[in-house]
């Protein structure tokens, strides 16, 4: 157990430092042959490559005299070279550090620094848990108008349970219920007690898990508008990654994926680092539409009845992220429910900025049906009224019992118990709040209350806990 | 509300249609730019490069076009009592057009307050950029500042026909009122080199500030302090 939860903190921090160090002394150059890189080229001018360059960091003061770029979808670090060459093995490219800033900097000529060790290989690797896994030929038949099937007959990952000939969502490696007992979870800092849920069988429309336990995402974009160089892939892959160890068995994200002119060419692009950022994690994820996936203005409103219409922000959220789970429209319904049905659950997702009345009708009929929980997400908070959906999706919300709302919109982490919301914001768009980026963990308790932990993407340490009934009210 | 656009200096802009040459008919200041002390700088660091821009700015507030993804970044300012990252996140782009520098601020802001107006008293809790730029090597600093209506003072104050400094605003959120979550404000400007005696070439000391008051918290103020190249 000690030896787990030293592994499960390093994930997070700098142990991994000494693990990745050794790879990244492989460089290969453009030929492909990897070569080993000099500790020291022995000039004054060149800049040596000193024992902390290509290094993973957090931090500047992580590089020693050098700079935490962002590079190969992650943060290393690498030495400045604004007046000295590099060594011959590395380029000198302008990139961004951790904090933003662009500085020129020493890295290999191929993005090596992306290729780490795992000693044990549970950092990208998922479970099948018995089910046939996506290359495996199998008789389910989920692939419907995606396009993108897999030899088992599903999509997005999927694996087959051939008993029911049904795709499920591939459960985070060590997450299936002793299938895989020889492979420890990284639940990366988590309480273990939050990671030892085993995933159930979940589609896109629902299904049947033993404990509730989900986790929140939200907000993921650049601070300005087509800056596709600037996304912040390494927070979100660093807080995907957190959010893989946790083993949730879904994920729901509050929107904001992108910042992209409406009918420019970088929604795609964006949206492309996102999924790539997130597919560290390998559940199932439930994404809400924001407002940066319409226009940008908070007062946009898409879908073919919206007066901003189909733009290619919105053309591109359907297409790439809700396509491939089925979904034909930005507001749908998730249900869960416990094997013996003691609890059930409802996720209803409002697409505030693609409101019109076919929503409306929508939304009241699902909250219409009872749960024992029932959760709201969307993008805005209530606060956020210049939303198209927002107030009459309120007004249809004060008819039926609420758990919570789910929201982001604003970039930061925040309980507001008057509201009965909690925002989740804080997934790698610019922080307006004191609390630093990360995600959210939830789960049902013994005691039928629902438990909220925050989780600091850097330590993946919790940093603040409420809980609730499923009334919303308050729970000890 | 909808997303506002700041429209005085994007209309004296747009009737050039983005040329390089464009010269604002009017002055645009009304008062001394806030005075601030700047933190030590960090004369380890290397510059940061300003590049020129190939293609013309349009001044809508947007940063939009290309020469921003170019332009040197500062990242997230620092905040001014900790010490570490400043919550809300502000940034400044730089880059030039070989007679004007281009900035472009982002100030993340769920609270977006601007009272004050041209001529108007300078109103402390306004949510405002402040940018010093020095020459490497001369004695004076030149100093303006732009709050999130599009108000700008510069220093030295109004000298008729004098050319200033120009800003568009853009934001996400509506103005001066707390009772909703706003998302954000942006500034692009232009600054004729002119005000500071720059040249391509030259390397400046630029310190920038920006100070904004979430809801139910204190005033905090993030801060930025690098030598920046003209390229």
């Amino acid at each position: 157990m000690v030896m787990l939860f030293s592994r499960i903190r390093c994930v997070l921090t700098r142990c991994l430092v000494g693990l990745v160090a050794n790879a990244c002394a492989q460089v290969a150059p453009a030929s492909g042959e990897a070569v080993e890189v000099a500790e020291s080229v022995g000039t004054d001018a060149a800049i040596a490559v000193s024992d902390w360059t290509c290094s993973p960091c957090m931090q500047r003061t992580d590089c020693g005299a050098g700079w935490c770029v962002q590079f190969a979808a992650d943060t290393y670090c690498a030495a400045d070279c604004t007046n000295s060459p590099c060594d011959g093995t590395l380029v000198c490219k302008t990139l961004i550090t951790e904090s933003g800033e662009s500085v020129k900097a020493c890295v290999p000529q191929v993005e090596a620094c992306g290729v780490t060790a795992d000693p044990d290989g549970t950092t990208s690797s998922t479970a099948t848990c018995g089910y046939d896994g996506p290359d495996t030929p199998s008789c389910c038949k989920g692939c419907g108008a995606s396009g993108s099937c897999q030899a088992n007959g599903c999509f997005n990952g999927w694996v087959c349970d051939s008993t029911a000939c049904k795709c499920v969502a591939a459960a985070p490696a060590g997450a299936c219920d002793g299938a895989d007992a020889s492979v420890e979870p990284d639940v990366g800092g988590v309480d273990l007690e939050y990671a030892d849920v085993a995933p159930g069988t979940l589609t896109p429309a629902g299904g049947a898990i033993p404990e509730l336990y989900f986790a929140i995402v939200g907000d993921t974009r650049p601070a300005l508008i087509e800056d596709t160089q600037g996304y912040p892939s390494a927070i979100a892959k660093k807080i995907w990654q957190g959010v893989q160890g946790a083993a949730p068995p879904f994920v729901v994200t509050t929107g904001d994926y992108m910042f992209a002119t409406a009918w420019g060419s970088q929604a795609a692009p964006q949206l492309d680092l996102y999924l790539t950022a997130a597919s560290a994690y390998t559940g199932l994820r439930l994404p809400a539409l924001g407002n940066h996936e319409c226009t940008g203005a908070t007062t946009s409103n898409c879908g073919v009845n919206g007066k901003d219409g189909l733009t290619k922000n919105y053309t591109a959220y359907l297409t790439k992220m809700l396509e491939p789970l089925g979904f034909d429209h930005p507001w749908y319904a998730f249900h869960v429910n416990a094997p013996d049905n003691s609890w059930t659950a409802k996720f209803v997702f409002v697409a505030a900025n693609a409101w019109d009345n076919e929503q409306a009708i929508w939304l009241d009929a699902e909250l219409a049906k009872p749960t024992t929980y029932t959760f709201v997400v969307r993008h805005e908070p209530v606060a956020a009224n210049t939303a198209p959906g927002v107030k009459p999706s309120e007004v249809i919300l004060k008819k039926y019992p609420v758990t919570l709302r789910l929201v982001g919109h604003t970039h930061t982490y925040s309980y507001k118990s008057d509201t009965h919301e909690v925002v989740v914001g804080n997934g790698g768009a610019p922080l307006s709040g004191g609390v630093n980026y990360g995600y959210v963990l939830v789960k049902r308790r013994p005691d039928a209350a629902i438990e909220f932990r925050a989780i600091d993407y850097s330590t993946g340490q919790v940093s603040s806990t409420f809980a609730i009934n499923a009334d919303g009210s308050p729970a000890p | 509300m909808a997303l506002l656009r700041r429209s005085l200096p994007l209309l004296l802009v747009l009737a050039c249609a983005g040329a390089f040459g464009c010269r604002r008919p009017t002055v645009h200041t009304s008062a001394p730019a806030p005075t601030f002390k700047a933190p030590p700088a960090h004369p380890a660091d290397p510059p940061l490069f300003a590049p020129r821009a190939q293609q013309p700015l349009a001044l809508d507030g947007e940063l939009a076009e290309s020469i921003w993804r170019d332009a040197a970044h500062s990242g997230g300012f620092t905040d001014e009592k900790t010490g570490r990252l400043g919550v809300p996140h502000s940034e400044l782009r730089v880059a030039n057009d070989g007679r004007r520098l281009l900035l472009g601020l982002y100030a993340a802001d769920e609270n977006i307050v601007a009272r004050a107006k041209k001529g108007d008293p300078q109103n402390v809790e306004d949510d405002a950029f402040i940018v010093q730029i020095k020459r490497v090597g001369d004695s004076s600093t030149w100093q303006f500042y732009v709050s999130a209506n599009g108000t700008v003072r510069d220093d030295p104050p109004d000298q008729p026909g004098r050319l200033g400094a120009v800003c568009a605003v853009e934001m996400d959120g509506t103005m001066n009122d707390p009772h909703d979550d706003d998302e954000e404000w942006v500034a692009e400007c232009l600054v004729p080199f002119s005000l500071f005696g720059g040249h391509i070439g030259d390397t400046l000391e630029f310190t920038a500030k920006r100070c904004d008051t979430p809801k139910g918290a204190e005033r905090r103020c993030g801060i930025w302090q690098r030598r920046v190249a003209i390229e």
